[in-house]
């Protein structure tokens, strides 16, 4: 799989687990194994964008619990659910707490795949937003209204009107923002703020 | 002390002659044959029961019968001498004349007193020993002469015939232009008669009248009292149809120019009886008789008296008749004094221990009465306890149907589980077995297989799913439950375990009208899954103990909190990890499916289970439900 990030495998039962990462292996991805929802969250670099596969029916801490916590957590994880029974409310309210996709066992290779896929962006996204967030939160109170105003496509002069400042300073500013942000110009740094904001 | 229902000093015959007397003035109005008229013993019996309604008066009664203290010989006093008067006291006291001269002259040194009395008279007078001597017909004399030890001095030879042996008789008297020409017609016809127990009367003709087939209660009897002549009077007047009378006093009436014969005939006319008109046969007249009490001496002198009266227009007296005759007529009529029936005895026992009969007959009512009330109370509580028991056992029914759906619904999900996982499994493997072989063998035989297998194992599963989904019934039906009936009916379906195990099993709900969201059936269910896990856990410790369930409002949550806990010892550590994991059951029996079931129906009726120890040694279980907001009495 291109593009591909670690995944995170976590279900009590060990013979599926097993065939699982048999078939995650197939598909060349990296498959980190808990067969327990409480020693995932404590054990796995949830910081590190990954993606999850839960199954859903799990003694202890389940696949819902377990969801839970990484939510509470802002892990930068994508969330795939495993369950034995598709259960429509059930799929709902994954969804609803942000679950890429809710998948019935036996799953094939190609759903997983594709929801994996998914799992993957999301977990980019994560991680994407939380370094932006990191960056933004460098910039001094000035900073973060000309990245604003950046971001609405103001010009110069109009951001100098708005803030009864001079161009000048503007440009200053503007400059010193685009690189803290580490984007390569304004057309970029508008685009980031505006996943932010 | 006895009871002489059958003799002229029964109760009735002490009772009535005043009343007699009266009626006979104030006119015919007492009638007497609904009570009297019959002589079978089943209505003696009925009067036996009467006279022990009326016992009080019985006692009364009793005292007046009973047999008197015998006064001394009279030598030297007033000899009193009691005669029956028919036809009323001047007539009486005229008739006997000649023989009280005879006698005063005869013995001076008594001095002779007529009483004239009527038959009631003669046998209360007899019964108290008040009188000396008696002059009364055979049939009352036979019925005195046994009982009060009568001597029998002479037989008026009166008739014409002067024979003492065909004397009494009895006539039914019709008007001459009445239609009737048998006693069949008589009946329901008013009827006159002096007493029930006069002699030449009433008692002559009974035979002849049961025999001619008439019951005496099918005529409108109605009894005068004397004197007789009042008989005839009111034949006469149309005031009835018939009249019972003795023989010739028609005749002798018509002789006295009181009547006129021709107006009158008999019937059931058996010839004439010295030239009277009669029905009956003839009997022995008159009987002279002496009390016991009277001396021997006096008695053989009025005896001698009486043997030698003669001349003209002077009363004739002969040798005493046998009165078989009488008797056997009065065994006829089971009258007869020495023949007491065993119902009569048993009326003179009961009547002479009457404060004993009277207590045990109202025991006996008293005990019947409790009897019925007792009977009437268990008929009443057994259809009470009947119905109870036929809804409880519904119920009782009603839940293990449900259980046993929930229980098949539980083991048909935890099976689909549990066979889906080794499917996915395989699923997992083929297709895992199909990339790796893509990569290294693009071209290989195997890569069809590797498909195939994943592909069935992908529809095996979808089978499950369907029979699983197909299994799933719909979501209960959300109704109001008053939580005091529902712990109330939980605990009653659980009685006969928890008493058999010797448990305590309280409940409690608070405020007593509280109401949860749900479905009762369900929450039934559930309470009785609780209810049992805890009685499986005493039982299989053999232990004693408690359980309790407490209902309460948490008004924060608007929530209805069913709290159930025991002193069982509580859920291990295990267990509480995994409380909701089927087919893990820490008893024997069983599958360990009631935790399972009961947090299924609770989630299905929007509520939830929690399940727990508490401090004391036991588990704690808690159902959550949306208590219900709707008024108690809409």
């Amino acid at each position: 799989m291109i593009n591909a990030l670690p995944v995170h495998l976590v279900d009590d039962d060990a013979g599926v687990a097993e065939a699982c990462r048999y078939l995650l292996e197939g598909l060349d991805l990296d498959v980190i194994y808990w067969s327990r929802g409480e020693d995932f969250l404590a054990g796995a670099n949830l910081q590190e964008p990954a993606a999850v596969i839960l199954d859903m029916r799990m003694p202890g801490l389940d696949g819902i619990a377990v969801h839970e916590r990484l939510r509470a957590g802002s892990a930068c994880l994508g969330v795939v659910i495993l369950t034995g029974h598709g259960d429509v409310d059930l799929a709902v309210d994954a969804m609803k707490r942000g679950a890429v996709d809710f998948l019935q066992k036996p799953v094939g290779a190609e759903a997983l795949q594709q929801a994996l896929a998914t799992a993957f962006d999301r977990a980019r996204d994560y991680a994407t937003h939380r370094d932006i967030s990191a960056r933004a939160g460098q910039l001094s109170d000035r900073e973060r209204e000309i990245a604003r105003c950046v971001s609405q496509g103001m010009t110069n002069r109009a951001i100098a009107d708005a803030l009864h400042i001079a161009v000048r300073t503007v440009e200053v500013h503007r400059a010193r923002v685009v690189e803290k942000m580490g984007a390569a110009n304004s057309a970029e740094l508008a685009a980031l703020w505006q996943r932010i904001d | 002390m006895r009871l002489r229902t059958k003799t002229l000093s029964s109760s009735s015959g002490l009772r009535v002659p005043h009343r007699i007397v009266e009626n006979h003035k104030a006119g015919p109005t007492l009638i007497w044959n609904k009570r009297y008229s019959a002589f079978a013993q089943g209505r003696r019996f009925l009067r036996v029961i009467v006279a022990l309604a009326l016992i009080g008066h019985g006692l009364a009664v009793a005292q007046m019968t009973q047999r008197p203290n015998q006064p001394p010989p009279v030598d030297g006093g007033p000899v009193i001498i009691g005669i029956l008067a028919p036809r009323g006291e001047a007539h009486a006291l005229a008739q006997w004349q000649s023989t009280l001269q005879a006698l005063d002259e005869a013995i001076p040194r008594a001095s002779f007193e007529p009483r004239a009395l009527t038959l009631e008279g003669i046998a209360e007078a007899v019964a108290k020993g008040r009188i000396d001597f008696v002059l009364t017909n055979p049939g009352q004399f036979v019925l005195l002469g046994t009982p009060y030890a009568l001597s029998w001095l002479a037989t008026l030879r009166s008739n014409p015939a002067d024979s003492a042996r065909e004397a009494l008789g009895s006539v039914l008297l019709v008007r001459e232009d009445a239609p009737y020409t048998s006693a069949q017609q008589l009946i329901g016809k008013r009827v006159v008669a002096v007493h029930e127990q006069a002699f030449g009367g009433y008692l002559l003709l009974l035979p002849q009248l049961e025999s001619a087939g008439i019951n005496p209660g099918e005529l409108d009897l109605a009894f005068l009292g004397y004197p007789v002549d009042a008989l005839l009077y009111q034949l006469r007047d149309g005031q009835a149809e018939a009249a019972i009378m003795p023989v010739c006093m028609l005749e002798q009436m018509a002789a006295e120019g009181l009547v006129a014969p021709e107006d009158y005939r008999a019937l059931m006319s058996n010839g004439k009886l010295g030239g009277c008109l009669a029905s009956t046969p003839a009997y022995p007249d008159w009987t002279f008789a002496a009390l016991p009490h009277v001396s021997e001496a006096l008695t053989a002198d009025v005896a001698r008296v009486l043997l030698d009266m003669e001349g003209p227009g002077t009363t004739r007296w002969g040798a005493p008749v046998s009165a078989a005759r009488v008797a056997t007529l009065f065994d006829d009529l089971r009258l007869h004094p020495l023949q007491e029936p065993l119902l009569d005895r048993l009326g003179d026992t009961l009547q002479r221990y009457w404060h004993y009969t009277l207590f045990a007959v109202l025991l006996l009512l008293g005990g019947l009465l409790y009897h019925a009330w007792i009977q009437r109370q268990a008929h009443r509580h057994g259809r009470a306890l009947q119905s109870t028991q036929l809804a409880l056992r519904e119920r009782e029914r009603e839940l293990a149907s449900a259980q046993s759906l929930s229980v098949s619904g539980e083991l048909a999900a935890t099976l689909a589980h549990e066979l889906n996982q080794p499917l996915a499994a395989i699923r997992h493997y083929a297709e895992g077995g199909r990339l790796r072989l893509e990569r290294q063998a693009p071209d290989s035989p195997l890569l069809e297989p590797f498909s195939r297998i994943g592909r069935e194992a992908a529809r095996g599963a979808g089978i499950i799913e369907q029979a699983r989904q197909w299994i799933r019934r719909e979501p209960p039906e959300i109704e109001r439950v008053p939580l005091k009936g529902l712990l109330r009916d939980a605990v009653a379906l659980a009685e006969p375990r928890v008493r058999r195990l010797a448990i305590a099993l309280d409940w409690k709900v608070r405020p007593a009208d509280l109401a949860a969201q749900g479905n009762r059936l369900a929450m039934e269910q559930v309470l009785g899954n609780l209810i049992n896990n805890s009685l499986d856990a005493f039982e299989a410790d053999r232990r004693v103990g408690w359980i309790r369930i407490d209902a309460e409002y948490d008004a924060e949550l608007a929530q209805v909190t069913i709290r159930v806990a025991d002193n069982a010892g509580g859920f291990d550590a295990e267990r509480l990890s995994q409380p909701f994991m089927p087919l893990d059951s820490s008893r024997a029996e069983g599958l360990g499916l009631g935790l399972v079931i009961s947090r299924r129906l609770m989630q299905r009726q929007g509520g939830a289970i929690e399940i727990g120890n508490h401090a004391r040694g036991g588990a704690e279980i808690r159902l959550m439900l949306p208590a219900s907001t709707e008024d108690a009495n809409p």
